[in-house]
């Protein structure tokens, strides 16, 4: 065995990625030396003798052909690369420089820890690959939002507030629940399976690779759990040589973001009163109107007159912005610290990350600790072991929660009260500002702690074994707390204000996973065959207890009153739950000269969620490649210079929405009495036909490179999920309001663009440029026995149709307001105008589009001149729709509190007033029924395109300190988030309006 | 030292590699009610499931009229007014409660084969399960079918744990099916002598046995029964601490005047109250009680509330489960009363015109009560009167009024808010008095119709 130092498992590595024909009568060495992340050939690259010190240089593709030398040992080295010492093999080779200068981040190659990542899977499945060193620059505490706009055909969805999960979807939504986190893919970290939770709070700067696995050859080997795609992180390693100290600093603030919605000032706001008459109103009140109708005859007009023009001047002198009041701007900070080396028998990466990031709302903020360590080992010439420990600590504080939090209140207030003001109008019992804020705190607390063991053990050259072992677990601590003093707290008996509540919900992940490799180059002929088992294990524990009376100097569940009883008795309950799957797999890969590569896989898993007797599933997978561009022919042409097709076929059942409840007569058995008995409570009538879904899916892609220069990836996929479940309405006499069942089938299907290059390589110049556009469409292509399905019982128009696509708005169309009756008119589907008290009928509603935005892009540059370098990222979304909410359009009910502006102008008052948009102040509440459906006036575009982040850097070289003391020294300024292009102003809601940030930067090694 | 971690490894990676896990929060499995005491359980499930709040009857009674803070609650208002989409949300919601605590006691009725400790215990639990279902089939015809009619839809029957769109009963279907599982469940449940006051008792059974015949108008066959029950009853209340005790019992066993107590664990008149200053309903004036009369104190309570025009006035307040404002203490709802049967029988007295029959229980009653008896021979139709006016104060607040007011086949009015006068009536023949099918219902089985009167959506 030849196995002795990194060097030489690094010429492995590279020889097995790339290398794999050879052609053994080829008298010469020739080859390509390309850059191992970027994949371009570097031109000028030596290559010395070590025997003779002869010197060969590659030409500005990065070829090289060199004639029989006696020994082929030889060191490559490159200005900006790490050099390299090899052995050169005879025939055609490509041999992979690491750059030095984004931060030593790739300085060696390991096999991955992530022992699923098979090569010979990348050459026929859909793989994307996330290069982490421009990534992990950004400003963002959220691995989510990282990775939104980076990856076709990967979406990402928030809340707007921080610490909230977002929605995550990888080629759309695979089943017929669309929100929440029904379709979101599967994370692995070095090979073992971590939570949603826990993908959130890792560290950016810890990870080298992030891979986005999106057709079934990819997936195929994680079986059941990855129909909805896999996202794999690989973590950075250690490597020989002296410790490479890394540190960064980041401070800068963060912005409060565009208003959702404007809100009325004072001069419109009291006149807005005024007009819609609200009793007691200061705008109405001391309106001349009002005083003149009430003193009519009385010897004090002139004096309440003037009086009412006194108060109305007073106010008018308060013009409180309440977003500016209490959206604020905060502060933004991360630190961390990297250390590298080790010797040929053991290496090391240590890192440690503080971040904090303050939000926009008062209280709401969050800090982020996280530490990592991994290490390896040659316990032998050809056995590895690695261990990777990492522990992370986040906390989120948030006062939003309840009625009047915060959030709202900047959209309630009316602009002529303040935070003095004794009795706020605009609140319900005339509350003053102080009894409305510190209502409420809740902080949660997430600590979690992944470790995991890699072996890889080459028994022989051919083969080899690899595991993984290794657990992540988390305890997410929530503690809610309203003090005594709290307003809501006024109604009730004095030994019950107070409340406390503390809830721990732990998850552990336990990933098993042995695999053996057989790899054998027979002549042209390169055969792969693995085989592996695995094994996972869930294991979720909630406990939570909660109760009144808690005195304020105390923060302890000890606090609570134990003697109250009824609605403010002590409240516990908690819940275990486990889940296990197991699985075999089998995977096959053949290559012939390089051009063509076939894969196949099966994988068979069995999930304790299923009973006994359907608790086996299958998954399989199989990819066909083909690289035209090995032809000898192809490579006498210099436009065209690479191509690569390749096309998968694979099928996977899925656990999404299967409960052992929807199976199975299920009792729950809560903490909860009737009389002297605990109750069983029936979860649903069950199902016992019903099968797991099953997505077929289908990828042809093409990789095109032309002048050298640009790649152009292009992937068409169609992904069919069959038997796709859905909780079905029935009738309640069931006892049951739903029944789970296979429905039907939707099919996914979508097209990608990537375009990358560089437009302009001078010496001094750089010019990089990304775009990618995606398009996903789906159907709903078969509903079983029928062809339309509500979502409930009251529903006029079909929530899924056969031909239609998932999230269809329907609206009526809106005529505007009547300029004789003050009320909306509403047009049906044949121009007929409709009748308000009328039950809601079907040929009332038209289709207005798609709430699921089909296009979703992104457009990267990437300029570099001498020391400076810029980087301006773009992504997109089109073709949404949405339903203005008109939460903030003031009926004269709710006018007390602070209305859109511009409402005044556009509210029917009176008889004779046209084309106004909102109706008459009291509509009649059989209007509100059809005033409530979606309309054409409030149905809007959710088209955007969002400026993510510009960074503008400066690299210290050629400085002799910064040379004496660092190996590189960079300063960076960035903005994160900085603009979002909108069609439609008013979205009433903070709800994807994210804070812009603004950071300096300074990045060092040394 | 590899052969240990490969040897560590594997046998870490192997062990403990079941896929039979047991989820501790649920229990699965079609025999897995196999104990009565797992049975019970299923049972108390469906009585946790009971719509039994005050607040879906007593509103569209005559018990209350509204104060003026019925004005700052729409739904309450609606509700009152006896709003037609108010009354469909209303009938939704009670119709999937009737019906989920019916599935439990199908469950229950369906896993006897199951039941390995089948015992007196056992007997009383499927006694108790058919009795609640015949009694929710009864709440059940009399809110979704017009007054008693044979050939007219009854009730839609469920006995099986799946989904069935069957067609509904006829009335004297729906009658034979109820006696049925009553009589089965009376026999089951009767020698049982450790019965729960939370549960049906054999008491409330025969109570609902002479509610069943006075709804068919069998009057002889409701005296017989109500006679037969009195006799081994004990008499009237007649203090006021007696009578103050029946709505604040806590025991778990029943006693000669309380059959029946759902264990709410909450006040039952929460509903009424509001966060700002007092009741949206207060007592209907029609419903006065004299000051010599032991409820005086005792079905009411009186509270300065604000009123419009003047700064404030004293109202007549519902009390029983609240002796005054600020007491939110948690009652259990009294469902069965040794004082009913005495107006069953009554009832079906006035209406065989056994006048002086029915003159002396009438003047038992208003003695026990302390409140004024009648001395001459009025007609059928004043002493009907006259028992209907006493029945709806005695039961103020309780579930009775309304299902009377439908077998009475009586207009009844609508006040406006803080005020004597007549918003509305509400005919006897109005068709809101039948409560409408839930639209899921008449959508997903084609076997149903809607009520006469209720629109559906059209598709």
């Amino acid at each position: 065995m030849l196995l002795t130092s990194k060097r030489t498992i690094t010429l492995l590595v590279i020889s097995l990625l790339c290398a794999i024909g050879v052609y053994a009568q080829q008298p010469v060495f020739t080859g390509k030396i390309i850059d191992l992340e970027t994949r371009k050939g570097i031109d000028t690259a030596i290559i010395t003798v070590l025997a003779s010190g002869d010197t060969f240089f590659t030409n500005e593709k990065g070829e090289f052909a060199i004639p029989e030398l006696y020994h082929s040992s030889v060191i490559i080295s490159r200005y900006g690369y790490e050099n390299l010492e090899t052995k050169l093999k005879k025939g055609e080779q490509t041999i992979r420089l690491l750059s030095n200068v984004k931060q030593l981040d790739e300085l060696i190659i390991h096999k991955s820890t992530n022992i699923n990542d098979i090569d010979i899977r990348n050459s026929t499945g859909s793989v994307i690959t996330v290069d982490m060193t421009q990534l992990s620059q950004r400003s963002e505490l959220d691995m989510a939002k990282l990775l939104q706009g980076q990856v076709p055909g990967l979406t990402v969805n928030f809340s707007g507030e921080l610490g909230q999960k977002p929605e995550i979807r990888l080629r759309g939504n695979s089943s017929f629940s669309y929100t929440g986190s029904a379709n979101e893919p599967l994370f692995v970290m070095d090979g073992i399976i971590i939570s949603t939770e826990t993908f959130m709070t890792l560290n950016p700067n810890d990870f080298s690779t992030i891979k986005v696995l999106k057709d079934a050859p990819a997936t195929a080997l994680y079986g059941i759990k990855a129909a909805n795609g896999v996202i794999e992180l690989t973590s950075k390693r250690g490597f020989e040589g002296k410790p490479v100290v890394s540190f960064s600093m980041k401070q800068g603030i963060t912005f409060r973001g565009e208003r959702p919605a404007r809100m009325m000032g004072t001069e419109e706001k009291l006149a807005f009163e005024e007009r819609i008459q609200k009793a007691g109103s200061p705008g109405y009140i001391n309106s001349a109107k009002y005083i003149n109708s009430l003193y009519a005859n009385s010897p004090n007009l002139q004096q309440e007159l003037a009086r009412g023009a006194k108060t109305l001047d007073s106010l008018k002198q308060i013009n409180t912005d309440w977003f500016k009041e209490l959206i604020r701007p905060n502060i933004f900070q991360a630190y961390n610290l990297g250390v590298r080396g080790g010797t040929e028998k053991s290496t090391y990466f240590y890192s440690l990350n503080y971040s904090k990031q303050g939000g926009r709302i008062p209280g709401n903020d969050i800090n982020q600790l996280t530490a990592r360590a991994n290490l390896d080992y040659m316990l032998a010439h050809n056995f590895r072991l690695s261990l990777n420990n990492s522990f992370g600590l986040s906390t989120a504080n948030t006062e939003n929660g309840m009625s009047n939090d915060p959030t709202s209140l900047a959209f309630t207030l009316n602009p002529y009260e303040s935070k003095d003001s004794k009795k706020l109008f605009s609140q319900n019992s005339n509350l003053s500002y102080q009894d409305l804020i510190n209502q409420y705190k809740q902080k949660t607390t997430t600590k979690r702690f992944s470790s995991s063991v890699v072996m890889h053990w080459d028994i022989l050259p051919e083969l080899n074994i690899s595991g993984v072992l290794g657990g992540d677990y988390s305890i997410a601590e929530k503690n809610q707390r309203i003090l005594s003093t709290a307003y809501s707290q006024k109604q009730i008996p004095l030994n019950a204000q107070g409340y406390i509540s503390e809830s721990d919900n732990k998850i552990f992940d336990f990933s098993s996973n042995i695999r053996a490799n057989y790899q054998k180059q027979f002549g042209d002929h390169n055969l792969f065959v693995g085989v592996n088992m695995d094994y996972y294990t869930t294991q979720i524990k909630d406990l939570q207890a909660s109760g009144y009376g808690i005195s304020d100097d105390v923060n302890s569940l000890s606090g609570i009153n134990n003697g109250l009883t009824g609605t403010y008795a002590p409240k516990a309950s908690g819940n275990k739950i486990k889940n296990t799957q197991l699985g075999f797999g089998l995977a096959l890969g053949y290559n012939y000269q390089n051009t063509y590569d076939f894969y196949a896989s099966i994988k068979r898993d069995g999930s304790s969620i299923l009973p006994s007797n359907k608790r086996w599933n299958d998954a399989w997978s199989t990819g066909i490649g083909w690289t035209p561009s090995e032809y000898d022919f192809f490579k006498k042409q210099d436009l065209l210079t690479s191509l690569k097709f390749k096309t998968s076929l694979g099928y996977t059942a899925s656990m999404t929405g299967i409960v052992p409840s929807a199976i199975n007569t299920t009792y729950s058995n809560t903490n909860s009495f009737y009389g002297e008995y605990r109750v069983l409570q029936l979860m649903g009538l069950p199902n016992r036909s019903l099968k797991p879904q099953q997505t077929y899916s289908t990828n042809i892609s093409m990789d095109l490179g032309f002048v050298g220069r640009f790649n152009l990836l292009t992937s068409f996929y169609s992904n069919l999920t069959k038997e796709a479940i859905f909780a079905t309405p029935i009738a309640s006499s069931n006892g049951f309001q739903t029944y789970t069942k296979n429905i039907g089938e939707i099919e996914n299907a979508g097209v990608e663009f990537l375009l990358s290059g560089d437009i302009v390589r001078l010496s001094d110049f750089k010019w990089n440029t990304a775009a990618s556009i995606s398009y996903n469409k789906n159907t709903v292509k078969r509903l079983y026995g029928t062809d339309k399905i509500y979502n409930s019982p009251t529903a006029v128009m079909p929530e899924y149709e056969v031909g239609k696509p998932l999230g269809i708005i329907y609206g009526i169309h809106d005529n505007g307001i009547h300029p004789i009756t003050g009320l909306p008119e509403y047009v049906d589907s044949n121009n007929n105008i409709i009748i308000y008290n009328a039950p809601l009928q079907k040929t009332y509603y038209r289709d207005y589009g798609n709430s699921i935005a089909p296009y979703q892009g992104f457009f990267n540059n990437y300029w570099s001149y001498k020391n400076w370098s810029l980087a301006v990222n773009i992504n997109y979304g089109l073709g949404g729709k949405a339903v203005q909410s008109q939460q903030y359009v003031r009926d004269l009910s709710s006018s007390n509190q602070n209305a859109l502006a511009g409402q005044l102008d556009n509210m029917w008052f009176e008889i004779g007033d046209e084309n106004k948009t909102y109706p008459m102040k009291d509509m009649p509440s059989s209007v509100f029924n059809l005033y409530k459906q979606p309309s054409s006036r409030k149905i809007y575009k959710t088209d955007y395109i969002k400026l993510n982040y510009i960074q503008l850097g400066y690299s210290i070289r050629n400085n002799s300190f910064v040379n004496k003391y660092f190996k590189t020294l960079q300063i960076n300024i960035q903005a994160d988030n900085i603009y979002t292009y909108r069609f439609e102003k008013d979205r009433g809601n903070l709800k994807d309006v994210v804070q812009p940030i603004l950071t300096f930067s300074l990045n060092a090694t040394f | 030292m590899i052969k240990y971690i490969l040897s560590a490894l594997t046998v870490l990676s192997i062990s403990s590699c079941s896929l039979d896990v047991k989820n501790e929060q649920e229990i699965s499995g079609d025999d897995i009610i196999n104990t009565t005491q797992k049975a019970t359980s299923v049972l108390a499930q469906a009585y946790k499931e009971l719509p039994v709040n005050g607040s879906t009857f007593t509103l569209l009674s005559e018990d209350l009229q509204p104060t003026y803070l019925i004005e700052y609650n729409s739904n309450a208002k609606q509700h009152y007014t006896w709003n037609e989409i108010a009354l469909k949300t209303l009938a939704n919601s009670q119709w999937d409660s009737y019906y989920s605590a019916m599935v439990h006691l199908n469950a229950l009725l369906n896993t006897e084969a199951h039941i390995r400790d089948k015992g007196t215990d056992w007997d009383y639990i499927k006694g108790n399960a058919l009795v609640l279902k015949a009694y929710i089939y009864f709440d059940l015809l009399q809110l979704y079918s017009t007054r008693y009619n044979p050939e007219a839809p009854g009730v839609l029957r469920k006995d099986e744990l799946k989904i069935e769109s069957n067609k509904r009963l006829t009335q004297s279907e729906s009658i034979q099916y109820i006696e049925r599982m009553l009589q089965e469940g009376i026999s089951l449940m009767d020698s049982y002598a450790a019965q729960k006051i939370y549960f049906i008792t054999t008491q409330a059974a025969k109570q609902l046995e002479i509610k069943i015949a006075l709804y068919q108008g069998q009057y002889d066959k409701a005296e017989a029964l109500a006679t037969a029950l009195l006799s081994e009853s004990a008499p009237l209340p007649n203090t006021a601490e007696t009578y103050a005790s029946l709505w604040k019992y806590k025991d778990n066993s029943p006693t000669r005047q309380v059959y029946w107590a759902y264990d709410f664990r909450e006040n039952p008149n929460h509903y009424l109250t509001t966060t700002t200053d007092g009741d949206i309903m207060q007592i209907h004036f029609l419903n006065k009680f004299e000051e010599s009369d032991m409820r005086y104190t005792i079905s009411q309570f009186f509270y300065d509330m604000k009123a419009q025009g003047i700064a404030s006035s004293t109202r007549a307040l519902l009390g029983k489960y609240k002796s005054n404002y600020n007491d939110k203490e948690e009652q259990r709802i009294i469902l069965s009363r040794n004082t009913e049967t005495y107006f069953l029988l009554l009832e079906s007295l006035i209406e065989q015109n056994k006048i002086a029959q029915a003159i002396s229980l009438y003047n038992d009653f208003k003695t026990s009560v302390h409140s004024e008896t009648i001395t001459d021979s009025p007609s059928q139709q004043v002493l009907r009167l006259l028992f209907r006016a006493e029945k709806q104060k005695e039961f103020i607040g309780e579930k009775t009024n309304y299902f009377d007011l439908k077998r009475w086949n009586t207009n009844i009015a609508r006040y406006e808010s803080d005020s004597n006068k007549k918003s509305n009536t509400i005919e006897a023949t109005d068709f809101r008095w039948t409560w409408p099918i839930p639209t899921a219902e008449i959508r997903l089985n084609n076997n149903l119709v809607q009520n006469d009167g209720w629109q559906s959506i059209e598709l």
